[in-house]
């Protein structure tokens, strides 16, 4: 167990060890790393996502792909509550010196809570949508990134909360009964709207 | 000691502007024309333009506060209730702003169009009232010849504008207008077409007795849903219009069939938000009786989780409980709601599409006589255009389409300028409408 601990801080050390040499890229990675830069354009990027159906069937799949996000999110978030009540493991900065350019966050560090979030957009819409998947893909790797890069979470908090987002994603797709519901009832609206705003028009 | 920051007010305001931008991408990406915030008809480049205007402005805002930049701000549940107010929001205002921009948008054209305001019906019409049936205008010495003009117009309210600025564009013609009454939009596909056809024969049959009917061979314009009166498995022996015996029958922007489900696109009127709401009193109103027993089942389940729901995060001291709480049993109350009383049960053991529409459905195929010229103009339309990627004339219509019209002896043209709700916005409109139907 302890190799996997000293691999796991080496390799932090390897990319936290980039911060500090560039100013530009010590900005770009400050802003990836941000709570809700990352986060909320995902989510923008998900309102665009779901609207953006060429016909009634896209309609309905990327609604239903837009609830099993907003579902995998929802379990991430529970699975994620249960493993920190019985795994508590301190920040790097707590234990170690570090390049820390970002505040001191006081919740556990493992899983990583913005990994386990971004990658549950990647591997919910993953089924729905390849290029939308990308850009979700790509988002969450640089805000993971660069959350080891500004010395707050070790790549192995990443890793797991990759892990934990990918089951999430899973679960949430067997949960489809539990979006149904939702999923059923949106595509009706956003149908009705195109019956009326589009073709009625 | 953790410098700490929660800015709600913030970061729905970011929220807000950011959907906003999506919203109005969305909108152009799907040609909803009646949510343009600007009014008019969408236009690429502006849309996109205020999209990137109002990112950009969000972005600047949110972020150049140094608060919102490296400091603990407001937690995974509240930027979810924040990001779902701010999406609602946004489109609550994009509704308003494309109302309002296409209510004074019109203001100007109609005022623009028909010189002023007239009364209704303007004083040189003949004006007939056909009780359950719609209204007939006709202008001084219009006999159905075949130099007049019959216009059967959609049986929306705003067709009385329609036929308002037809008419001041086509001053010294004699034109007649039917102007059916709108048929419940809360009746089956079939129920609604037959009263429109059966609207159209008794408003016919008006015309008939008031302006005599020694005229025939008159040219007929038929306009946007009002080309259900052609669909032939309903129509009446003889057709509506076959009394007249119309030389050319001209149909802007029909229904089309969207491939796939059958479903059909239609009508003429732009419908904004603000034109769906005034259209509800004459729909026999808001909701159906399986909607109104799942909201009330809803309301129920809702009040009796919630003391439940409110308790639970206050015991554990989460906080924002108090929003946490309703929140989640909106939600909880729905999924429960939904399963014992589905309101979306009927539409789909029905297997009808979800407006309503039978998923089967036969073209708009004229099928009256046969020495009479038929054109159809088809739109700017999603569905007429070609699929393929590398067809770049905007003229060309989609194959499919036009096998499915399966149109034996009609002309089909193409005018993607020809926009549903927005026929003024197009300046030689009224030109090409006289070309169309006299040419």
């Amino acid at each position: 167990m302890s190799w996997i601990l000293e691999l796991d801080y080496a390799l932090f050390r390897a990319i936290n060890g980039l911060a500090g040499k560039n100013a530009l890229l010590d900005g770009a990675m400050k802003g990836l790393c941000n709570d809700h830069f990352v986060p909320f354009t995902l989510g923008f990027a998900l309102v665009i996502f779901a609207l953006s159906g060429r016909n009634r069937r896209e309609d309905g799949e990327r609604i239903k792909g837009t609830v099993e996000v907003f579902l995998a999110i929802v379990v991430s978030a529970l699975l994620l509550q249960i493993i920190t009540s019985f795994i508590h493991r301190s920040r790097p900065f707590v234990d170690h010196e570090v390049n820390l350019l970002f505040y001191r966050p006081t919740d556990w560090s493992f899983p990583s809570n913005p990994a386990t979030a971004t990658f549950s957009f990647f591997f919910a819409a993953r089924p729905y949508h390849r290029g939308y998947s990308r850009l979700f893909l790509a988002l969450a790797a640089a805000m993971s990134f660069a959350r080891v890069f500004c010395g707050v979470h070790y790549p192995g908090d990443v890793l797991a909360g990759i892990v934990l987002a990918a089951f999430s994603a899973w679960l949430a797709r067997r949960l489809e009964p539990l979006g149904s519901p939702f999923h059923r009832t949106l595509a009706y609206g956003l149908e009705r709207a195109r019956s009326r705003i589009l073709s009625r028009e | 000691m953790e410098n700490f920051r929660e800015d709600v007010v913030g970061t729905v305001l970011f929220c807000f502007l950011a959907c906003l931008g999506a919203l109005v991408l969305a909108v152009q990406a799907k040609g909803w024309h009646g949510l343009c915030p600007y009014g008019g008809r969408l236009r690429r480049n502006w849309s996109h333009a205020l999209a990137a205007a109002l990112f950009i402005l969000a972005y600047a805002l949110y972020f150049s506060d140094p608060q919102h930049r490296n400091v603990r701000n407001i937690e995974g549940f509240m930027s979810l209730v924040s990001l779902v107010i701010g999406a609602v929001l946004a489109a609550a205002f994009l509704a308003f702003s494309a109302s309002l921009a296409e209510e004074v948008r019109r203001w100007f054209l109609r005022r623009k169009a028909l010189g002023g305001w007239p009364g209704w019906p303007p004083p040189q019409w003949q004006a007939l009232e056909v009780e359950g049936a719609g209204e007939v205008l006709f202008t001084e010495g219009w006999s159905g010849g075949k130099e007049d003009l019959l216009a059967v117009m959609e049986p929306v309210p705003a067709s009385r504008h329609l036929a308002l600025a037809i008419a001041s564009h086509l001053r010294g013609r004699r034109l007649a207008f039917l102007l059916p009454a709108l048929p419940g939009r809360r009746e089956s596909t079939e129920r609604r077409t037959r009263a429109l056809q059966d609207q159209v024969s008794r408003l016919v049959g008006a015309l008939g007795e008031k302006a005599g009917r020694e005229g025939s061979g008159c040219r007929v314009l038929v306009v946007g849903d009002a080309s259900r009166i052609f669909l032939p498995r309903w129509l009446p022996s003889p057709g509506p219009l076959e009394a007249w015996r119309p030389s050319k029958v001209v149909i802007l922007a029909p229904p089309l069939r969207e491939p796939g489900n059958g479903a059909l696109t239609d009508s003429l009127i732009s419908n904004t938000p603000l034109d769906l709401l005034r259209a509800l009193p004459g729909e026999g109103g808001v909701a159906a009786s399986s909607l109104r027993a799942f909201l009330g089942a809803w309301l129920v389940t809702f009040l009796l989780i919630l003391p439940a729901a409110v308790l639970l995060p206050f015991l554990f001291r989460a906080r924002w409980w108090f929003l946490s709480g309703p929140a989640g049993a909106l939600v909880a109350s729905f999924w429960l709601s939904f399963h014992l009383r589905n309101p979306l049960r009927e539409r789909e053991e029905a297997g009808e599409g979800m407006d309503g529409e039978a998923p089967a459905y036969p073209s708009c195929l004229p099928g009256t006589e046969e020495d009479t010229r038929y054109l159809i103009v088809i739109g700017s339309d999603e569905l007429a255009s070609p699929r393929e990627p590398s067809a770049k004339d905007p003229s060309a219509i989609n194959p499919a389409l036009l096998a499915d019209l399966s149109v034996l002896h009609a002309e089909v043209i193409r005018e993607p300028r020809l926009l549903r709700g927005k026929l003024f916005s197009w300046p030689s409109f009224p030109a090409k409408l006289e070309e169309w139907i006299w040419g």
